[in-house]
């Protein structure tokens, strides 16, 4: 990581950056990493000067601080947040930021660090393309991140199986900060060498709203209806819409459908959870789920959540009220596929 | 609570705590002000707004102790305004405080004192005399190139040492420029050497408002992490700044090849001038010595150039030129008495040092620009 970051961000050499972008956590990152580099072996009290766009500083200050030399120390850093205020600023008021961008000091490292991306059409930006650096702080995609996760403890020295940063990302989802001081936290949980295991994973990371939905979605699939109304009521407590929650489950039981047919071609238990998408830690608990439901009732369940879906967003009815009939419906024995769905009944 | 109490005495005492006061703060009861009425013939005046606090007490004829706490702007307002000499002042069961003045009335809600902070107390803090005057001094001439990042807190003040033999040092910095100034302020005894604090630029200010009143008779301690300031009946509490202050020394030069002597106040007249055409941006004005003469130059491309010769006298130090931010230099200027500044300089890149010719109780550090 250290070494995209070096490629990124020109080996600290620029006199000026532009770090922006979706991820604010990838952002406040480089700046830590620019901060290290420019600062290191100098007198960081003399030669940082931080300024938050947000407060209007005022551009000329800006320079002023850029345009003062290092006290004892190779560079100065000057270092602007919520700098997507001057990108949206009309070109009059950023002037003299855009004519120090063309012919920067040196010895002066100057970063704008926006908390999103920045209107790449501002005069500010197209300067600082010609002259300086820019580092476009984009998000991992779902699919990728556990690949990032894995790459985060790689950074730290350590191995993360592939099974323990699946349930990492399954527990904590997108948020790139939670789940690096999470891989910090396990770094520090697994004594030595050793790889961090799904089982550090599961000691370490708390119980997260993620983790409850798949409770949720477990007591669906198991057809324990008193856990899966006391999870959902959990999660809705929390502030979950019951939307989300109906539309995960519905997710389920088209994997559940999925895994079916896997099953039936004869796929091995790994295989049927390969094919539907199911994370490896998770493949056992998925077949085990397959036998619950029939193919029939696997179809019925998906006509009723269907329905389900359609009254929480045409009926009056209370949206609790709908999703605990659906959830009563999918676990009763012989599922939704010989029940009245509520929104039929009178 | 019943007292009697001299209308000047009174006002001044709540003209003390008007930058204590806060009006804006999570607890409403920090903008007023405390009353305690003491049954040895003392009215207790304070104010905190949990940083600095300030305690007084004045005389007063009390009838019927008590405390209290009412909005301490309002107060002094109306003390102030007062017409007589003396104010008689009631405080009923229902926390209303009545104020009588001749024949002016009125009638203020309180609040009651349990809900406000416990106030610090010097009692039992060791307080050693110091001279005001010298402080005020140190203060005037050091606190102005503090840093106001509130972001970087162990330059948000200034930084005041007891370096022992009697001799305090006082040095801020914004990490552009620094400004280190030390006196000899014994009073009646040694002030012993002990480490160095961090005194918040608002406690800074309250310090100077209270050495003002003081003139040379205080004395400080320290009780916790508050510094203790005392003179008379009047105690100021200011919280310090938990962090360390960097290594300052560092960026002292501590030789110069090139050294120059002017006149300040041709040289204050020189700077203000040239830098009116300064740029905007970064006020910079560049120096330029040559032979014996010094010649200061400034040119922004919107506005037109300016340049102006000085004389040096026996200046054998070579050619330079080097630029300066001139507010920097013109608030140095500023704050010097003498009629003489020693200016000290290495290279182009390397930071500048200003003194106060003969005078080595005070110098300034300005890092240099790149015009």
């Amino acid at each position: 990581m250290s070494q995209e970051l070096a490629r990124a961000l020109a080996d600290a050499r620029s006199a000026v950056y532009l770090l922006h972008g979706d991820e604010p956590f990838l952002t406040r990152r480089a700046v830590q990493w620019l901060r290290e580099r420019v600062l290191a072996g100098g007198l960081e009290d003399f030669n940082l000067d931080r300024f938050d766009a947000k407060d209007r500083p005022g551009v000329d200050r800006i320079v002023e601080a850029a345009r003062t030399l290092p006290m004892m120390a190779e560079r100065r850093l000057v270092w602007v947040q919520n700098a997507e205020a001057l990108f949206a600023a009309r070109g009059d008021a950023v002037e003299p930021l855009v004519r120090y961008v063309t012919s920067p000091d040196p010895s002066s490292c100057l970063v704008l660090a926006a908390s999103v991306a920045v209107d790449k059409r501002a005069a500010l930006y197209k300067r600082i393309q010609q002259h300086g650096t820019i580092y476009e702080a984009v998000a991992p995609r779902e699919r990728e991140l556990a690949a990032w996760v894995a790459e985060q403890a790689r950074a730290r020295g350590r191995t993360l199986t592939a099974d323990a940063a699946a349930c990492l990302v399954e527990a904590i989802g997108r948020e790139l900060g939670t789940l690096d001081a999470a891989v910090e936290r396990l770094t520090l949980f697994v004594e030595g060498d050793a790889a961090i295991d799904l089982a550090a994973v599961e000691q370490v990371v708390p119980q997260s709203r993620t983790r409850t939905i798949w409770e949720l979605l477990d007591a669906v699939a198991d057809r324990k209806a008193a856990e899966a109304l006391a999870r959902a009521h959990e999660l809705m407590g929390q502030g979950e819409a019951a939307l989300k929650l109906l539309t995960m489950i519905a997710r389920q039981f088209r994997q559940l459908l999925v895994g079916r047919g896997a099953r039936a071609s004869g796929a091995s238990a790994e295989e049927c959870a390969a094919a539907a998408g199911i994370p490896p830690f998770r493949a056992r608990a998925f077949a085990r789920q397959i036998d619950n439901y029939s193919g029939r009732e696997l179809l019925a369940a998906l006509e009723r959540l269907a329905e389900a879906d359609r009254s929480l967003k045409s009926s009056k009815l209370d949206e609790e009220l709908i999703l605990e009939g659906a959830l009563l419906d999918l676990c009763r024995p012989g599922g939704a596929a010989d029940g009245v769905s509520p929104a039929r009944r009178p | 609570m019943k007292f009697v109490v001299n209308r000047d005495l009174f006002a001044r005492s709540l003209s003390r705590l008007q930058g204590v006061l806060n009006r804006k703060a999570t607890l409403p009861v920090l903008s007023n002000a405390l009353l305690e009425a003491r049954p040895e013939g003392t009215l207790r005046v304070a104010a905190t707004d949990l940083d600095v606090t300030f305690d007084g007490r004045i005389p007063a004829r009390v009838e019927a102790p008590g405390r209290i706490t009412v909005d301490g702007k309002r107060l002094y307002d109306i003390a102030r305004s007062l017409p007589g000499e003396e104010v008689a002042i009631t405080v009923t069961p229902e926390q209303q405080i009545q104020l009588k003045c001749k024949n002016a009335e009125f009638v203020l809600l309180g609040q009651g004192a349990e809900a406000y902070p416990t106030l610090p107390s010097a009692e039992g803090v060791e307080l050693t005399p110091i001279d005001g005057v010298a402080l005020r001094e140190l203060i005037d001439r050091t606190a102005f190139s503090a840093s106001t990042d509130e972001s970087r807190p162990n330059l948000n003040g200034v930084y005041f040492q007891c370096l022992g033999e009697g001799r305090v040092r006082m040095v801020s910095t914004d990490g552009h420029r620094l400004s280190q100034g030390e006196r000899d302020a014994r009073r009646e005894k040694d002030i012993p050497a002990r480490d160095g604090v961090i005194i918040p630029r608002k406690g800074v200010g309250e310090l100077k408002r209270l050495l003002d009143e003081a003139g040379a008779e205080v004395s400080f301690g320290f009780l916790e992490n508050n510094l203790v300031m005392a003179t008379g009946e009047l105690r100021l509490f200011v919280r310090l700044i938990d962090a360390a202050f960097p290594d300052y020394k560092q960026v002292i030069p501590k030789s110069t090849q090139r050294n120059v002597v002017l006149e300040r106040g041709t040289f204050l007249g020189s700077l203000k001038r040239i830098a009116i055409l300064a740029s905007e941006r970064t006020h910079g004005v560049r120096v330029e010595l040559s032979g014996e003469r010094m010649v200061l130059t400034s040119d922004n491309p919107d506005l037109g150039k300016a340049r102006e010769e000085l004389p040096l006298d026996g200046y054998t130090g070579g050619d330079m030129s080097i630029a300066f931010n001139s507010k920097y230099v013109v608030e140095i200027l500023g704050v010097l008495a003498g009629d003489k500044v020693e200016i000290a300089l290495n290279e182009a890149l390397s930071p500048g040092l200003f003194r106060e010719h003969g005078n080595p109780d005070y110098l300034f550090v300005v890092m240099p620009m790149r015009l």
